[in-house]
């Protein structure tokens, strides 16, 4: 029985298309891995910022509710009146990928996210520009974290402290 | 045979599209790797997501405690039971027990009760000393549920060396202020008054609910709750900024404290109760006797009040009071004390822990009298429990009068303190007239007095005069605190407020709120 083959010319154009094909997709596929790894790379990253900045977080809100009710600072008068309020805004602390705080000097170099704590007092005693505490003030405490130096926003820890409580 | 153009074929038949379908299954097997590298990284951020959210759910729910406590405190006066507190059960529209509430600018909600049994079931009355503060935090869908056990100032107890837990929370009437004056309505008298003759020096926060009327000298160390009625009469205020704002801070009445401090329903007159001889001590006054120079139960006898029927305290009229007679004798005893020579006159007035029902109150420096506060209860066993000495005071017409050096027995020890601590003496004051405190001025030098007054009436009818000597060197030192409708002051006093040696809320005090106390659970 006789084998029917295609052409030469056939033959040859059969492969070379084969091979077109195989390239563009062996390319396209090894773009798309390295696409994909850096996404993979990238989120990766933000996972761990995540967990780090989150324990610095913690960190700072348990730190504040060591400080205690009667000694975290006092800020400025921010409203008169029935129940009068304060705001202290704290400084910037800026810390590693490892959750390590770093000077704001070094921070450009090392600093891969920062937190700023806020504390809101409601029901004060004012006097003048400044005010005092009293004995049902509450003292509402945040822990804003950010990217940096992005500066964008990932989260805030926040909760309240009274006189007496926990 | 073999076909010799297929000898002309580069690649044999089998071996066409090789290259495709290995870059086929190359790109299946990066798809199947990629595919699960993402399914991992999106599972890694989502536990990460997880964990910054369950770290941030149990401020929440922290939060949520302390905002019942501030609830409770602020409406632990209400007169009606249930709105002192939040009671369980699941509002409208919400998906947990309590009151839902949130920290501003933070991520997450709250959602919380007070109950009187562990389980969160039953109300809390605002009474029960035992209750439960419930809270559940929740943050992207993660709850999570925290439960304190609190207890009410006066259930609790110090140890024998003072190096327990003594409560300086504002729940009790005296854990934070120094000075307060609560209600003018009573004629033109303001809350604080502060004449021309008083220089007066307080350790401790100084505050009012209405006015001040200060032509005086008054040094403190910081002021609360000056109301928008105040008055800047002086300079002292005006100098220390001190701006007028409306709020108020309720205090319950001392009918409402009495019926606390002895567990009454809210319609029981506690007055009538404690004229019942079972329900006061009165009958444990004691005086010393010359049996020794020391403190003892063997070295006292009984004293008695007056004999009229009133529960009257004075020492003013011997024929006609027999306070400072023992009983059978005539005479009142005489005797040496604390470097005290015997003297004809010098008699000592034993008030052993306890609760003493009083009308009318004058003990003057007219006959060489001292008052020892024994605080440790020597002359009756011990007071392991810092029991204070307090002195309830209503029904008398007559303003009332104390012009005598107080000492006080050491809990634990065998000696007398002539300062003592204001944790272990009282006086509630419900009468409609005026209870002075004043210097002894037969004595030389500082007059130190020590306790805590309080003197609250739903009409303001009550005021608590306090006196001192003509100069910084003959002045009324009073360690402790003074809450009263009005308070007013003359010549130099200086109150000391509580501070690391001096104690000032008793775990026996009355209750005014609550404070988070003992367990805490988080689950």
């Amino acid at each position: 029985m006789r084998l029917r083959t295609p052409p030469a010319r056939q033959r040859r154009a059969f492969g070379l298309v084969e091979l077109l094909v195989a390239l563009v997709l062996f390319a396209v596929t090894t773009g798309t891995v390295a696409l994909v790894s850096q996404a993979v790379m990238r989120a990766g990253d933000t996972s761990r910022v995540l967990e780090v900045a989150g324990i610095t977080a913690h960190r700072d809100l348990e730190m504040a509710k060591i400080t205690g009710w009667a000694n975290l600072p006092l800020g400025t008068v921010q409203s008169t009146g029935a129940r009068a309020t304060g705001r202290w805004t704290g400084p910037i602390r800026y810390y590693d990928g490892q959750g390590v705080e770093v000077s704001a000097s070094q921070a450009p170099q090392r600093a891969r996210y920062r937190v700023q704590r806020f504390i809101d007092d409601d029901d004060v005693s004012v006097w003048g520009t400044t005010y005092t505490l009293q004995p049902l003030t509450i003292r509402r405490v945040r822990a804003e974290v950010r990217r940096y130096p992005e500066n964008s926003y990932l989260f805030t820890y926040g909760t309240l402290i009274v006189r007496g409580g926990i | 045979m073999r076909d010799p153009r297929l000898s002309k074929c580069p690649r044999p038949a089998r071996e066409r599209g090789t290259a495709l379908i290995m870059a086929l299954s190359f790109a299946l097997v990066a798809a199947f790797i990629l595919a699960g590298a993402l399914l991992l990284v999106g599972q890694r951020m989502g536990y990460s997501r997880i964990d910054v959210s369950e770290n941030a759910v149990l401020f929440i729910a922290e939060a949520g405690i302390n905002d019942e406590l501030d609830f409770v405190n602020r409406n632990i006066t209400n007169p009606t039971p249930t709105l002192r507190s939040t009671p369980p059960g699941v509002r409208s529209g919400q998906r947990f027990s309590g009151r839902r509430g949130s920290v501003a600018g933070a991520e997450g909600d709250f959602w919380v009760f007070t109950s009187a049994d562990r389980e969160g079931t039953v109300a809390w009355d605002g009474r029960n000393p035992i209750y439960y503060v419930h809270s559940i935090g929740q943050v992207d869908g993660i709850t999570r549920q925290v439960r304190i056990n609190g207890t009410l100032p006066g259930a609790g107890t110090v140890s024998a060396d003072r190096s327990g837990p003594v409560p300086t929370s504002i729940q009790g009437p005296f854990g934070f202020f120094s000075v307060f004056g609560i209600n003018e309505k009573q004629g033109s008298n303001p809350c604080l008054n502060i004449p021309g003759s008083a220089v007066v020096n307080v350790t401790g926060v100084v505050g009012v609910n209405g006015r001040i009327s200060q032509s005086g000298t008054l040094n403190f160390t910081s002021g609360q709750n000056f109301g928008t009625a105040y008055q800047a009469i002086g300079t002292q205020l005006t100098g220390s900024g001190v701006s007028g704002r409306a709020h108020v801070l309720n205090w319950l009445s001392v009918d409402e404290v009495a019926r606390r401090a002895f567990g009454l329903g809210s319609t029981v007159n506690p007055w009538d109760h404690l004229a019942v001889a079972g329900n006061n001590d009165n009958g444990r006054v004691r005086m010393f006797a010359p049996t020794g120079s020391s403190l003892s139960t063997t070295g006292t006898v009984s004293a008695r009040f007056s004999s009229s029927g009133q529960t009257v305290l004075t020492n003013s009229n011997y024929s006609k009071n027999d306070l400072m007679l023992p009983s059978g004798t005539s005479r009142g005893r005489l005797g040496s004390f604390e470097g005290v020579t015997a003297v004809n006159g010098v008699r000592t007035l034993i008030f052993p822990p306890g609760d003493y029902l009083i009308s009318d109150l004058s003990l003057d420096n007219l006959a060489e009298t001292r008052v020892i506060i024994d605080f440790g209860g020597l002359t009756v066993g011990g007071n392991p429990t810092y029991r204070p000495i307090r002195f309830w005071m209503n029904g008398g017409s007559n303003n009332d009068l104390l012009r005598l050096p107080l000492s006080m027995t050491v809990p634990g020890g065998t000696g007398i303190s002539s300062t003592g601590s204001a944790m272990g003496f009282r006086i509630f004051y419900n009468k409609a007239s005026v209870f002075n405190l004043e210097r002894d001025t037969s004595s030389t030098g500082v007059h130190r007095a020590f306790g805590a007054i309080y003197s609250v009436t739903p009409d303001g009818r009550t005021s608590i005069d306090i006196k001192g000597g003509g100069s910084f060197g003959t002045r009324l030192e009073l360690r402790g605190a003074v809450v009263a409708d009005q308070v007013s002051f003359n010549g130099y006093t200086t109150i000391i407020g509580a501070t690391a040696d001096n104690f000032v809320t008793n775990p026996n005090d009355p209750i005014m709120g609550v404070q988070y106390a003992t367990a805490y659970t988080a689950r």
